[in-house]
């Protein structure tokens, strides 16, 4: 089991949630998050004062999959999120321990399917 | 009492006697003072509510268009406000009205400035053109080509309209000696520009909503959302409010002043708000932009009316901006993003045709009015500004270029144009 955490441009959330769907891949959990890479953020100007935000608004996905998902989830966030410029984020892969359903009491890869 | 010393005392006895020296003077016949000033307030206030539209133009696009767009929509309508008194006050008002203002100040402070305040109630009417544009051309529009494309409208086009139909020209063709009143029996008639400002708008803004293109995944997901049904609202009432000085105020002065343009105005608000609350199945988008319909159509006939007639031309007016928003926008995929040319242009065009049929005395009109003359008129505004319009914003567009680059409409028209977002404080 894996654990993915995808942090992408919030207007590619659209493309990576259908390439996902398509590629059979239907549980996620998404937040607006906000964050600092290479795109180095903006200047903000207001009443001619002159400010800094290094921190850019970004959507981070995260799923939990099992081992045969995981090639798959990530050439399809790849697929839909890139465009070739500075800012299109990155994907982190780590494994995931236990997971349980807390309907069921399920655990492990049951669960997550 | 407060009059116990002198000065008030003598006070009181020059306010008397220039009460009872207005009396005298009316009583000759003479214009007043009281008249003239009357007049003058009038305007100003029906001026000064029509600049409250306008604050409700800025919030409708406001609450209609994503986060990242809000700050372009608010600084678009102030703007263009400002470049529209501009070119008005030197070139449109010139055209429209034969009035040139650089002249010594005390030619047109006579009988109480109303002149001025003429002129401040007439562009109000002017100024409604870019700002009902800039609802259709919202989050991808230049902010520079769609100000210069609003300067040569107020400046130009829309006073050859304005001129045409209610200024210095309007007796050869829409007048009460016109060709139109002698070949149809009645002239064409827009009491509070349906069709002068409305329509005008609305079809002006068509072609250039077509030659922007659609905003960038507009068609290829769902991603598209409204930002504040609150501020949407808001503009709403605003717009809603500001209406019955529109409407009202275009009686031109205090005696001419009708009760009935205030009830059948209100009807045609209702009346649009329900029919699209029927459609619509009560969606908080069509609601409040139903009642701008109603309003929308009611203006060129809100004089001669039945107020039941007033419900019923709102009514379908209310309906028609239901239909034709979802027909252009998804069937013809126009992407025109409050929806401008249903409820301005084909409203407004509505408004015209139906002073012709429920202000007839048969159907409990005030009558005076012929269906041709609303029709012919109606039509040849809008080839006049389908035209116009394609012309300007073709023009840029195969030279300078009307569209933000993909980038700046990505990161919003906000931070590209202005340099700020609409809540700095979410930045961290």
């Amino acid at each position: 089991m894996k654990m993915i955490i995808a942090i992408i441009q919030p207007e590619k959330l659209e493309d990576v949630k259908a390439a996902l769907f398509n590629a059979e891949v239907h549980k996620m959990t998404v937040s607006r998050v906000r964050g600092c890479g290479q795109q180095m953020g903006f200047t903000e100007h207001y009443r001619g004062q002159v400010r800094s935000v290094n921190l850019i608004e970004k959507v981070r996905l995260e799923i939990a999959v099992n081992d045969d998902f995981v090639d798959l989830t990530i050439k399809a966030i790849i697929k839909a999120a890139k465009s070739g410029k500075i800012g299109d984020g990155k994907i982190f892969v780590m494994p995931l321990e236990q997971c349980i359903r807390i309907r069921t009491d399920e655990t492990g890869s049951d669960a997550i399917g | 009492m407060w009059f116990k010393n002198r000065r008030g005392l003598f006070l009181l006895t020059v306010l008397s006697a220039v009460l009872l020296a207005g009396t005298a003077q009316a009583a000759e016949g003479a214009p007043s003072e009281l008249a003239q000033s009357s007049n003058t307030l009038f305007i100003l206030i029906g001026a000064v509510m029509i600049l409250a539209m306008h604050g409700g133009f800025a919030f409708l696009e406001v609450g209609s268009v994503r986060r990242k767009n809000q700050v372009n929509a608010l600084n678009k309508i102030i703007c263009e406000w400002g470049f529209s008194t501009i070119v008005y006050f030197l070139i449109g008002y010139p055209i429209a009205r034969g009035v040139s203002f650089l002249v010594p100040v005390d030619v047109l402070t006579v009988d109480h400035g109303f002149a001025y305040v003429k002129f401040f109630l007439l562009l109000g009417f002017a100024a409604c053109v870019p700002a009902i544009i800039s609802g259709g051309v919202a989050e991808r529009s230049k902010f520079w080509t769609n100000s210069l494309a609003g300067g040569i409208f107020v400046g130009l086009v829309y006073p050859l309209i304005e001129g045409s139909l209610w200024g210095q020209f309007s007796n050869t063709l829409a007048g009460a000696t016109g060709w139109l009143a002698t070949t149809f029996g009645a002239p064409f008639h827009d009491y509070a520009g349906s069709v002068v400002v409305h329509a005008v708008g609305g079809w002006l803004a068509l072609p250039a909503i077509m030659l922007l293109g659609a905003r960038l995944k507009r068609y290829e997901t769902n991603s598209i959302k409204v930002s504040s049904i609150p501020f949407l609202a808001l503009g709403s009432w605003t717009l809603i409010v500001g209406w019955f000085g529109f409407n009202v105020m275009s009686a031109g002065s205090v005696e001419a002043i009708s009760g009935l343009v205030a009830i059948n105005s209100l009807m045609a608000m209702v009346g649009g708000t329900m029919a699209a609350m029927f459609i619509s199945k009560n969606d908080a988008g069509f609601v409040h932009n139903g009642a701008l319909a109603g309003l929308v159509a009611v203006c060129a006939g809100s004089d001669i009316y039945h107020p039941v007639s007033a419900a019923v031309v709102g009514a379908m007016a209310g309906a028609i901006f239901v239909f034709l928003f979802e027909t252009e926008t998804v069937k013809w995929k126009i992407d025109d993003v409050l929806g401008v040319w249903p409820l301005h242009g084909a409203c407004g065009a509505w408004g015209g045709i139906a002073a012709g049929i429920f202000g007839q005395k048969a159907l409990g009109g005030v009558g005076g009015v012929s269906f041709f003359s609303q029709l012919i008129v109606t039509v040849a505004v809008i080839l006049f500004c389908l035209a116009a319009s394609t012309i300007v914003y073709g023009l840029m567009k195969i030279t300078v270029g009307i569209r933000l680059n993909p980038h700046e409409e990505l990161i919003g028209s906000d931070l590209a144009v202005h340099r700020i977002e609409a809540h700095p404080e979410d930045a961290l």
